[in-house]
């Protein structure tokens, strides 16, 4: 063998064990001894490989920079033919592109252009697949048909290789109709392919474009492992590790959406949570693997979606402080993510990851136990939502911007809760209105069906927060018409998809837009219509396994049952009672749910609406034993939140009050009127020392039964008569007359407002809980929430009311009122 | 104690004036001062009619320790009964030389919630300003009455607006509080000036003893509100301990006669029987 040749096998050796930079060293100096213009070539080759083998961002440049340098001085110094000279000046064109910030789309066409013409048909098309991303639409079309034809020419295996990389960079296209066509058409040449090929990438590229909704899972998950086993190392062994790790970074992420898109239309929680964490592990996977690689359009996604996967994950998690932890790792990818976009200009990723990152830190607002830091965060949060939107706006993306939008709507919304000024409170109730229409509007123009489901409910719920707000009745009536109608176009959208989830909320958002409206108008069918929606949603939640949720529409059923019973008095009484034993079933059974899952403060809730079930049905005894149950399970969560065991001593003490209470109405009924006096005057007494507003005016009421009770028992017959009358008057308030809207001064009612304005401004104020260990603060949090929600609908329950009775006159209204009455003063 | 028979009077001194005790803020006092000057100015042989016009919180019921009232001045508004029939005759209870009857409001919450309910309603108001001149009329012309006494509401009640336009002598009670200052003020200029086209007279109740040393510190402060707020100040009551010991429980100057508070009250008292 000659030197020669012996040198050329060398080189071979190192190429092919990718030692690319000692290749081209080799090549180099053989051509100082053959000035064979291939050899020089071939190690401009090598040494253009082993730049991207590097995993150092600051590396690859030098040697990009290096390369260029080289190319230039090897013009002047070697010599070579004209075609070799081109392709020379393409290579340098084309690092000069990707040494430009950002990337310089305009040297990436030359140089594709030039390998073109060279017949460097896979250099062109590699370059193409990065370059795509880097292009406005209307060119990244043109390229993009250009590849499908340059890979048509390639071997089979290749070819679908190629078309693979192609359909990436092409659904961030805006043109819904020329993507799909273009998608159709790859998608169509691909499954020719795969009757000679395996399936693999047919399935890859059928999961990116959503062409089969179905099979792609089916085909997936196997296949997609196949190519990563076996046809990218395969692939790969002809290119450098930069590549590989690219392809492989893809290939996972493909995986890992696989997985996620699997688990968005799994129905049984386990599974569902099982294939979001493989999704997750994949997104991993794949950051890890394309850190390594300068790819970072395709890095972003990995982060993105690893983060998505942690927020999924966290969702369906019941163990609060790993939910917090998934929560966190969420929002660390995702600010990772963001963090990357700087150096992208896929604005639509970089939309993404700031709506992402928005939804994390709105999750884990949640743990913000400072009101004034969770607003802050929360309007944080809005602006990411809102700067996600734009950059969305900027790419046309209304995909995303409907969904930046409808987030941003939500936050809206979560603003206005927190806002205690009522004219702000209101701003943010109608700017979440105007956001939540935005946002159906732009999903009505996309095909994403789901996100259009999404924000329906979003914009029924947004309805139901502005009506809350809201003085009149006819204003009021018309948004929950609104929200009905909203409540009814999302079940239908919900019928054409598969996702529990979304369908569960579109049913419990109509239900409840058929119940308000039901209770505004008294109107018996609207509460029947809710009743039958909610049936639905019931259902729908058991099969999520969000238990809480499930929990929450039995309640809501309940409920309805109990307003249907008390409104419609046309019932017969057998009817009347059947509703009442339903209601008193599905109490029971949600009181159950929320018991496994530790919520007491619902249980409660449960139990107590039970006692006043009892109540309407002068069942006293059973409405005492639920009564007892009520305080038992106050006390737990008192128990369970140190911090909160004063608030709760006060619910605990209603419960063990209204125990004795009802015996003493027990004891009105049999007549002895005497006794009952007693019983009053002693849990009156037993509430002398309690400092809380509301048991204080519950003392009140148990003396004033007291006072009656002994005048009933006097022998004139006038005062006992009277005293009668008012003894039963107040025994029918005591009932629940809360479901009855008519009776707005009822006793019932009156003890409840107490008891939530009472709570509602302690657990504003959540420095309290500063204290508690995470779990305790979980379930405070959890509490807290249901409580000031509850506060701010009986707030503004009874808005109308203190509208017009509490409100002092101004100035303007006394002005008025004496020259109005200036005549008697006159007279005078 | 039973209800009036006023009709059976003669008037005994030619004296006849209506007084209202209002303020800006709650807790200035009002209806323990009404209460007790009302007292002492029927102990002293005047005929005193004192009337429970604090819809929103009314509390003579309790300071004077009523077990039952037949009627409420809530059902002599609403034109449920007569005037007559609402007040209750305490003149023996206290074994006081004039007449001294007492018209109670209901404080349950249904008839709080009930008057609230008319706060706004204008022309419920104008209705019940009638039958409050009216029963001027009737109390000073036919029964006898001397002083009319209305312990009214805070702030900008329509009931008080009612009972200071009925007025003859308009009281504003203070604290030494400056929100409580600052809003009497605007009361004075928005509504007593501007609108009613009434001067009222002023209390300072309950200032700090630290802030009364020697009698130039009355002095002082007498000059200083009465520039500031514009309006004469007709008594400067310190705050007592043993007052606020007593909770409200019963009528101070009755069991403390010697005590400087209801030598404080007592001198006010002599304000309005040295007016016209």
């Amino acid at each position: 063998m000659t030197d020669a040749s012996m040198e050329l096998r060398r080189i071979t050796i190192l190429e092919r064990n990718a030692e690319y930079h000692d290749a081209a060293e080799q090549c180099f100096l053989v051509y100082q001894q053959t000035q064979d213009s291939d050899l020089a070539l071939r190690g401009f080759r090598n040494l253009n490989s082993s730049i991207w083998r590097s995993n150092n961002l600051a590396e690859m440049r030098t040697g990009l920079s290096d390369l260029i340098s080289r190319i230039r001085k090897a013009k002047e110094t070697m010599k070579f033919e004209k075609d070799q000279l081109a392709y020379l000046e393409a290579v340098a064109l084309e690092a000069e592109g990707w040494l430009a910030e950002p990337p310089d789309s305009e040297k990436f066409i030359q140089a594709t252009e030039c390998f073109i013409k060279l017949g460097e048909l896979e250099h062109a098309l590699n370059l193409i697949t990065s370059l795509i991303a880097y292009l406005n639409p209307d060119k990244q079309i043109h390229w993009a048909q250009h590849g499908i034809e340059i890979a048509t020419t390639l071997s089979p295996e290749k070819k679908d290789t190629y078309y693979l990389l192609l359909v990436e960079p092409l659904l961030l296209y805006e043109d819904v109709e020329t993507k799909e066509a273009l998608l159709k058409e790859i998608y169509n040449r691909t499954k020719a392919l795969s009757q000679i090929n395996n399936r693999d990438h047919l399935g890859n590229i059928a999961v990116l474009t959503g062409l089969d909704l179905i099979q792609p899972y089916r085909i997936q998950e196997v296949e997609i492992h196949s190519i990563r086993q076996d046809n990218v190392h395969e692939l790969v062994r002809s290119l450098d590790k930069t590549t590989h790790n690219r392809i492989q970074g893809m290939l996972l992420n493909l995986l890992g959406t696989s997985h996620y898109r699997m688990a968005e239309a799994e129905a049984i929680t386990d599974i569902r949570q099982e294939l979001f964490k493989k999704a997750k592990d994949y997104f991993l996977q794949s950051v890890s693997m394309l850190e390594r690689t300068s790819a970072y359009g395709e890095l972003l996604r990995a982060y993105t979606l690893a983060g998505e996967g942690f927020l999924s994950i966290a969702e369906l998690e019941h163990d609060f402080n790993q939910r917090n932890e998934y929560y966190q790792l969420g929002e660390m990818h995702l600010q990772k993510s963001r963090s990357i976009g700087g150096f992208t200009r896929l604005l639509q990723l970089r939309a993404r990851a700031a709506i992402n990152l928005g939804v994390a830190l709105e999750r884990l607002s949640w743990f913000e136990l400072s009101l004034e830091r969770r607003k802050k965060k929360l309007i944080e949060i809005y602006e990411l939502q809102i700067e996600g939107r734009d950059f969305a706006q900027q790419t046309k993306s209304l995909q995303e911007a409907g969904y930046a939008t409808m987030y941003a709507s939500e936050v809206s919304g979560f603003l206005s809760d927190l806002e205690t000024r009522s004219n702000q409170k209101r701003d943010w109730a109608i700017k979440q209105q105007k956001l939540s229409r935005t946002s159906l509007a732009l999903f009505q123009k996309t095909l994403d069906k789901k996100g259009l489901v999404a924000a329906l409910s979003s914009a029924a719920f947004a309805c139901s927060k502005l009506a809350d707000l809201t003085p009149t009745f006819e204003e009021k009536k018309a948004l929950f018409e609104d929200m009905f109608l909203y409540g009814e176009l999302a079940i239908e959208g919900a019928q054409k998809i598969i996702d529990p989830v979304i369908t569960a909320n579109a049913y419990q958002q109509a239900g409840n837009a058929a119940q308000r409206l039901g209770i505004l108008c008294g109107d018996g069918e609207l509460l029947k219509k809710a009743i039958e929606l909610y049936d639905y949603a019931v259902q729908a939640w058991s099969k999520t396994g969000e238990r809480n949720k499930h929990a929450n529409a039995l309640t809501q059923l309940a409920d309805t049952f109990l307003y249907f019973s008390s409104l419609d008095f046309t019932v017969k009484e057998t009817t009347r009672k059947h509703y009442l034993m339903q209601s008193e079933r599905l109490h029971q059974k949600a009181a159950n749910i929320y018991s496994n899952l530790f919520f007491f403060h619902d249980e409660g809730e449960n139990y107590w609406r039970i006692g006043q079930i009892h109540l309407l049905k002068e069942d006293y005894h059973g409405a005492q034993e639920y009564f007892d149950k009520v305080q038992k399970s106050f006390d737990k969560v008192a128990e369970l939140i140190p911090s909160l065991a004063e608030i709760y001593s006060v619910f605990s003490t209603f419960g063990t009050t209204f125990v004795g209470l009802v015996d003493g109405l027990s004891i009105i009924k049999r007549g002895n009127y005497s006794h009952a006096s007693k019983l009053f005057k002693e849990l009156a007494s037993s509430l002398n020392r309690e400092t809380d507003r509301s048991l204080r005016q519950l003392r009140q009421l148990l003396t004033a039964l007291s006072s009656i009770a002994i005048f009933a028992s006097t022998n004139d017959s006038k005062e006992n008569k009277k005293a009668k009358t008012e003894l039963e008057r107040m025994i029918v308030k005591l009932t629940p007359d809360a479901y009855d809207q008519q009776l707005p001064y009822s006793l019932h009612k009156t003890i409840h407002r107490l008891q939530i304005f009472l709570i509602a401004p302690k657990l504003f104020f959540p420095p309290l809980l500063l204290d508690l260990p995470l779990k305790e603060k979980m379930i405070a949090m959890t509490q807290t929430r249901h409580l000031v929600r509850m506060a701010l609908n009986m707030y503004q329950a009874t808005a109308d009311q203190r509208e017009s009775v509490v409100k002092a006159p101004t100035e303007d209204v006394i002005r008025n009122y004496v020259a109005r009455i200036s005549s008697i003063i006159a007279e005078r | 104690m039973s209800n009036a028979s006023v009709g059976d009077w003669n008037p005994n001194r030619n004296k006849n004036r209506a007084i209202t005790i209002h303020s800006f803020k709650g807790g200035t006092g009002k209806s323990n001062l009404s209460a007790n000057m009302a007292l002492i100015l029927a102990e002293r042989g005047w005929n005193v009619v004192l009337l429970d016009f604090d819809f929103r919180a009314p509390s003579l019921n309790a300071l004077f320790q009523m077990n039952s009232i037949k009627y409420w001045i809530n059902d002599w508004l609403a034109q449920r009964c007569e005037l007559n029939e609402v007040l209750v005759d305490l003149s023996d209870r206290y074994q006081t030389m004039g007449k001294f009857l007492v018209g109670f409001t209901n404080p349950s919450g249904k008839a709080i919630n009930e008057m609230t309910m008319h706060s706004l309603d204008e022309e419920w108001q104008a209705r019940v300003l009638q039958l409050v001149l009216d029963g001027k009329d009737l109390l000073f012309e036919q029964y006898g009455i001397n002083f009319q006494i209305f312990d009214t509401s805070p702030g900008f009640a329509m009931s008080s607006i009612n009972a200071i336009l009925a007025a003859d002598d308009p009281i504003l009670v203070i604290k030494m509080d400056h929100l409580d200052i600052v809003g009497t003020y605007h009361l004075i200029k928005g509504v007593y000036d501007q609108t009613l086209g009434k001067k009222p007279e002023l209390v300072v109740n309950k200032v700090p003893c630290s802030m009364l040393q020697n009698p130039e510190d009355y002095k002082r402060l007498k000059s200083e509100l009465s520039l500031k707020l514009g309006i004469e100040i007709i008594g400067i009551i310190p705050c007592f301990c043993e007052v606020m010991e007593n909770m409200g429980r019963h009528l101070f100057v009755k069991k403390h006669p010697d005590h400087e508070f209801s030598q404080s009250i007592s001198r006010l008292a002599e304000h309005f029987e040295k007016g016209n």
